[in-house]
């Protein structure tokens, strides 16, 4: 009798238990959800130390995307004097190094889209190099000498690569008539080709944003400079002293923007890259490192932009990780930093990933690829990507925008306002159409009162400078 | 006293450890059919990615034997889950009373756990290093000597069951199990011992001409009812020799068990470097020399390891038996309740000291120093897991049993940082015949 009463206590208590599981597990039920995952994953904070160097960039940032990929060729003296006649709040370029250590602009590992590169030394070292090692600042080397130096250089020749050439002959490029060749007839323009467009180098930048415009010969509308030292084969990068020649910019009308300067894949620049960018912007007094400016330096003054006279006159980035790690040991910090983000079908455990990378060494902005047309990169700006941009305390640049319809959605326009993560999903903006972002920023209320609160017609604005 | 802790020679066979109800005697043969469900509930709590809890029917099978003389056949086939699944199918034939001869596709004898029927076993799932680092069925055949204070158990395998693999030619393994039993009694057991296992690894798939080998070594988190191995997952490149070395020890008396096993799994690779540098030749990112591709691309042989401990206590029923044929534990019977306790660990992280972790990419920098083109790591991060179980098993009879597990599992994988504890509440119904 006992022991049928135990028994039956157990299968009671049996059959319990696997329907109380069964029920429980049902009401518990759960799958990934990226939204909550986003807001519970474990992330860094910026420190203090790096906070108020964030916070030396101003909000709403508009960066001209190496000047503009739509209405000129980029990341030339059209691009970015455009850029900066609009109004836009940094002009971006790409930096690369040439053999003789100029720090210059170009976005492409190599200089075949944006110049006529092909057509001007083929896949051959330069001839007139030979030359070149025979003249004074050359080396001055024997017939012989300059021979052999001209075999070395055949052997580890990789055509059209910046590092495989001297600025002087780089500076024999065309890289204006491209764009009249292959963008929209609309945004063709004879006066790129005609006005020789430069690959430019870092100075150039530098000097477009202070309001300045290359010295050129007049008739051949050639670029002005003059080269001193003695090139030293055991010392490319430093051996010679470029000096361009720049006058002031009679269309200039007062706008001085910051730069923001990407470091280029590690392996298209020598290894202390990030230093001689150092030393090139301490030479040309944009280092705020050893040259800080006031910091009651307002961002916009009169309705022009003054980023330029700003604690966040430069803004470094890059999609490298090394050159990320270089760059922390060699700024430290101090310098506003953005790491670049590119991947595809991210989880937020890998976003987080990106996110405490980019504090461990030393970045202040994330810069997140956006999606939709034209290019179609990836989406890793969504709202769950912002928020948690925003709980490290870090900045949020997403690039690039070239319409309308991507200011609409990363300004919240299609969450109607059901998203966990408050819009718009950005603190500043790359992008090719400056005219597009700086008025959808003041339609929409984000642009600071002491910036201009007119945007000039883009297509004026280049006739003005004279394409 | 062997022959007493040996229940007849045939009758019980591996993952079955109950007499076949249904038998037919003719000419001095014996012909049985049994069959066997196991069905499963299974709650989780985890931490951050959501395991899917649910109830599954984990087990389903059909047996059959046929006994003549010293001649044994047996086969046994898993419908569960929709799936028709190859069990064990073999033939053995017995020299003497002390030795046998066993041919075909079964359990490879150089692990204690994976060699336990789960009918018998004393918890839901095997522990996560036995899933994990012990081998499983293979074709093969092996030898067997036992007598009253040794077990040997020891054969040779192929490297897979139908010889379908995409590029190479089959591998071989060698295993191996051997016991010394100090305690033999009806009562009372207590056996100590090794195990070990060369596997020769010679498929894989063909990759720029040569044969590309990858041994995938994963486990569930001690469950399975939600099957995913995402978390312990192992992926070894080139892995051409694997070498298990074990231990174990297993003590029983009437009312109480306790039993352990630890592994040592050693994976040594090998590949063409010759031929995989020639493939890469020709573009302007080659690696210019067979010396700087080896450099950049370094082959290290990858180590896991792993052990548990597993306990329990008969509160009431009857005792504990010991296969000795096969050296085991054997399982509930008649009317039991026992309590069973078990903690597991196991190691499937083998990184270099100092290596730089990037978790958005999967990616270790052995070197500690963020790069964009790193050498290839030789870094493995496939979790590290501990898991301590508490059970409550009833034995209605012979043929039916009701297991309830609770499992809570430390998780320490780089990959998957928010997920750290995992809470499992499982129940098992059983039945066989």
């Amino acid at each position: 009798m006992k022991t049928t009463k135990m028994t039956n206590l157990i299968k009671t208590a049996a059959v319990s238990l696997v329907v109380c599981t069964a029920l429980t597990s049902c009401e518990s039920q759960d799958v990934t959800n990226i939204d909550r995952d986003a807001a519970r994953i474990e992330l860094g904070f910026i420190s203090e130390d790096m906070a108020k160097v964030r916070d030396y960039v101003p909000d709403m940032a508009v960066i001209a995307h190496r000047g503009s990929v739509y209405w000129v060729p980029e990341e030339t003296e059209a691009a970015w004097r455009w850029a900066r006649e609009m109004g836009a709040d940094y002009l971006e370029a790409d930096l690369q190094c040439s053999k003789d250590g100029v720090i210059l602009a170009n976005h492409d590992d190599n200089l075949r889209r944006t110049t006529n590169i092909e057509n001007v030394f083929g896949e051959t070292v330069p001839e007139s190099r030979l030359e070149f090692y025979m003249s004074e600042v050359g080396g001055g080397m024997s017939l012989e000498a300059a021979q052999e130096q001209m075999k070395k250089d055949r052997a580890s020749f990789n055509p059209y690569y910046t590092n495989q050439y001297f600025y002087h002959e780089l500076a024999q490029l065309d890289a204006g008539t491209w764009f009249n060749e292959e963008s929209m007839p609309e945004q063709a323009r004879e006066n790129f080709s005609r006005i020789q467009q430069y690959v430019s180098p870092l100075e150039d930048l530098i000097m477009y944003a202070e309001g300045k415009k290359l010295a050129r010969v007049p008739l051949t509308n050639d670029r002005i400079y003059t080269i001193e030292g003695k090139w030293d084969p055991a010392n490319p990068h430093t051996s010679l002293k470029y000096n361009f020649a720049y006058v002031d910019d009679e269309q200039d009308t007062g706008h001085r923007p910051g730069i923001y300067l990407e470091f280029k894949e590690s392996w298209l620049n020598p290894s202390n890259f990030e230093e001689m960018v150092y030393d090139e912007l301490d030479r040309l007094g944009w280092n705020i490192i050893t040259e800080p400016e006031p910091e009651t330096a307002p961002f916009w003054k009169d309705g022009k932009v003054n980023v330029g006279n700003t604690n966040g006159k430069v803004i470094l980035q890059t999609f490298s990780f090394e050159s990320l790690r270089r760059t922390a040991e060699k700024y430290k910090g101090q310098i506003p930093m953005c790491f670049l983000l590119w991947h595809d079908n991210i989880t937020p455990t890998q976003y987080a990933g990106y996110i405490n990378m980019g504090l461990e060494f030393k970045a202040h902005i994330i810069g997140p690829s956006i999606a939709g047309a034209p290019n179609n990169y990836f989406e890793m700006n969504s709202p769950w990507m912002h928020g948690m941009i925003r709980r490290a305390g870090m900045l949020n640049h997403p690039y690039s925008f070239d319409t309308l319809e991507q200011m609409n959605v990363y300004f919240g326009a299609y969450h109607y306002g059901d998203s966990d993560f408050e819009a718009p999903y950005m603190d500043g903006a790359f992008t090719n159409r400056t005219e597009i972002t700086l008025q959808y920023f003041i339609d929409n209320g984000v642009r600071d009162k002491n910036a201009a609160q007119t945007v000039p017609n883009p297509v004026e604005v280049l006739e003005r400078l004279g394409y | 006293m062997l022959a007493a802790a040996v229940v007849s020679f045939g009758a019980l066979a591996q993952d079955f450890d109950t007499t076949p109800s249904l038998s037919v005697e003719k000419n001095d043969a014996r012909f049985t059919v049994g069959a066997r469900m196991m069905a499963d509930v299974a709650y989780y709590n985890t931490q951050f990615t959501p395991m899917r809890s649910g109830a599954a029917l984990t087990d389903a099978r059909i047996r059959t034997s046929m006994e003549k003389g010293d001649w044994y056949f047996y086969a046994d086939f898993d419908f569960s889950k929709g799936a028709f699944k190859q069990k064990n199918l073999f033939l053995q034939y017995s020299l003497d009373e002390n030795q046998t001869l066993r041919a075909g596709y079964y359990n490879d004898p150089s692990s204690m756990a994976n060699n336990t029927s789960l009918g018998s076993y004393h918890f839901i799932s095997r522990p996560a290093t036995a899933r994990s680092l012990a081998p499983g069925r293979q074709l093969g055949v092996t030898y067997k000597y036992i007598n009253e204070n040794i077990f040997a158990n020891q054969g040779i395998f192929a490297e897979n069951l139908y010889n379908n693999q995409n590029a190479g030619y089959q591998g071989f393994t060698l295993g191996g199990r051997w016991l010394y039993l100090p305690i033999n009694e009806k009562n009372e057991t207590l056996h100590v011992g090794i195990s070990a296992r060369y596997a020769k690894i010679n498929s894989g798939v063909a990759f720029n001409g040569t044969v590309q080998t990858n041994l995938s070594i994963t486990t569930p988190i001690e469950t399975y009812v939600d099957p995913t191995t995402q978390f312990m997952n192992a992926q070894v490149l080139w892995a051409s020799d694997e070498i298990n070395v074990g231990a174990e020890f297993l003590y029983r008396n009437e009312t109480m068990f306790v039993r352990g096993e630890y592994i040592y799994k050693y994976i040594g690779k090998d590949r063409d470097d010759e031929t995989l540098y020639k493939a890469q030749l020709g573009t302007l990112w080659s690696w210019a020399s067979l010396e700087s591709w080896q450099a950049g691309n370094p082959l290290e042989a990858t180590k896991f390891n792993g052990g548990y401990v597993e306990a329990g206590y008969l509160l009431f029923g009857e005792p504990y038996s010991y296969n000795g044929r096969e050296a085991l534990l054997g399982g509930m019977k008649g009317r039991s309740l026992e309590v069973v306790a078990r903690y597991n660990y196991t190691n499937l992280n083998d990184v270099v000291d100092g290596a730089y972790y990037f978790v958005a990419q999967d990616k270790y920098i052995d070197n500690g120093i963020l790069s964009d083109y790193p050498v290839t790591s030789t870094s493995v991060g496939g979790g590290a897991l501990h898991a301590a179980t508490l059970g409550v098993n009833y034995s209605f009879n012979n043929n039916v049993h009701l297991l309830v597990d609770y499992t809570y599992s430390c998780f320490q994988r780089d990959k998957y940082p928010m997920d750290k504890n995992f809470h499992t509440l499982q129940g098992r119904l059983v039945y066989s015949f």
